[in-house]
């Protein structure tokens, strides 16, 4: 069972602070989203630190069990919490998380759903993104403003 | 409570048990180019200023918050240094945590160095070629990445 599903049994759905890893999958210009089968909006994939974890081994584990995809190296590219990764779950979970960004380079393999958490995985370019989630959003923004030079 | 003092809140509900924490600190640098260390009342031993993240904060503000707390200067965030993690960290009071430590390298802009006086023995800078031993490993791998970036 995952930490926070444990520290939930405690706490029921009062808001914890979480530490996590999102990963930055870009390919020809175009950005790996996945669709979330809890909010039904899409991602970037990524998810919880688990103890016993360096956040950098959190991304490594979750690109693999999220798009089954693995990386060379991961590469910090900052950290983003505070409000706007202020998330209420709609089982009622509310949870503030500080989530590292990493940016995933010379990946391989082929894409594959493996944990149940996700109903679809897919490249969209900058310009033409989907419906996201709140905390997507924020960080795509965030990149467009200060790392354009991965958005190209 | 949501946005006071979590970690007293959720030690209130898990007691000891391990628990990730995310703190916020770093390295603050005068115009000599020396850093600024705290000698911890908890261990009597050096270390960078910084705390916990509370919930809503980003990380910069903590670490501002905690250095204003910790030693009275006002700073700004220059740049994201690195991530430090130990994941078993025992405290002095038995609390259990998986620590998560966000450094930064910060500037001064105001205020004045006025140590507090429950969590500082003392606040002193040192030149980064002569420094002493740091209380965690953290902040040992931090100093050898802030020494690394600046030189």
């Amino acid at each position: 069972m995952s930490y926070l599903s444990e520290l939930r049994k405690i706490v029921g759905h009062r808001p914890l602070l979480s530490a996590g890893a999102t990963v930055l999958v870009i390919k020809d210009g175009k950005i790996l989203l996945n669709l979330r089968s809890d909010t039904e909006t899409w991602g970037i994939p990524g998810g919880g630190l688990e103890l016993g974890e360096c956040l950098e081994e959190t991304a490594f584990r979750e690109l693999k069990e999220e798009t089954g995809l693995t990386a060379e190296k991961m590469t910090l590219v900052t950290v983003l919490s505070g409000k706007d990764f202020y998330f209420v779950y709609p089982n009622g979970d509310m949870l503030y998380s500080v989530v590292s960004l990493y940016l995933a380079e010379n990946v391989s393999g082929e894409l594959k759903i493996t944990d149940g958490e996700s109903l679809k995985l897919q490249y969209f370019s900058f310009d033409n993104l989907p419906n996201l989630e709140s905390r997507a959003k924020t960080m795509i923004e965030w990149l467009k403003a200060n790392r354009g030079d991965l958005i190209v | 409570m949501e946005n006071k003092d979590y970690i007293k809140w959720i030690r209130g509900k898990v007691g000891h048990e391990k628990i990730i924490i995310v703190y916020a600190g770093g390295c603050i640098f005068n115009e000599k180019g020396e850093v600024l260390l705290q000698k911890r009342a908890d261990c009597n031993k050096w270390g960078f200023p910084g705390g916990a993240v509370e919930l809503g904060e980003t990380p910069e503000m903590a670490a501002i918050r905690e250095v204003k707390e910790e030693t009275g200067l006002d700073v700004e965030v220059d740049k994201l240094i690195g991530i430090y993690t130990d994941s078993d960290v025992v405290c002095v009071n038995g609390d259990k945590v998986h620590s998560i430590c966000i450094g930064y390298e910060m500037s001064i802009v105001g205020g004045e160095l006025i140590s507090d006086e429950n969590e500082t023995l003392e606040l002193k800078f040192f030149s980064l070629n002569n420094m002493p031993e740091l209380f965690c490993k953290q902040h040992e791998e931090l100093l050898r990445d802030v020494k690394r970036v600046r030189n």
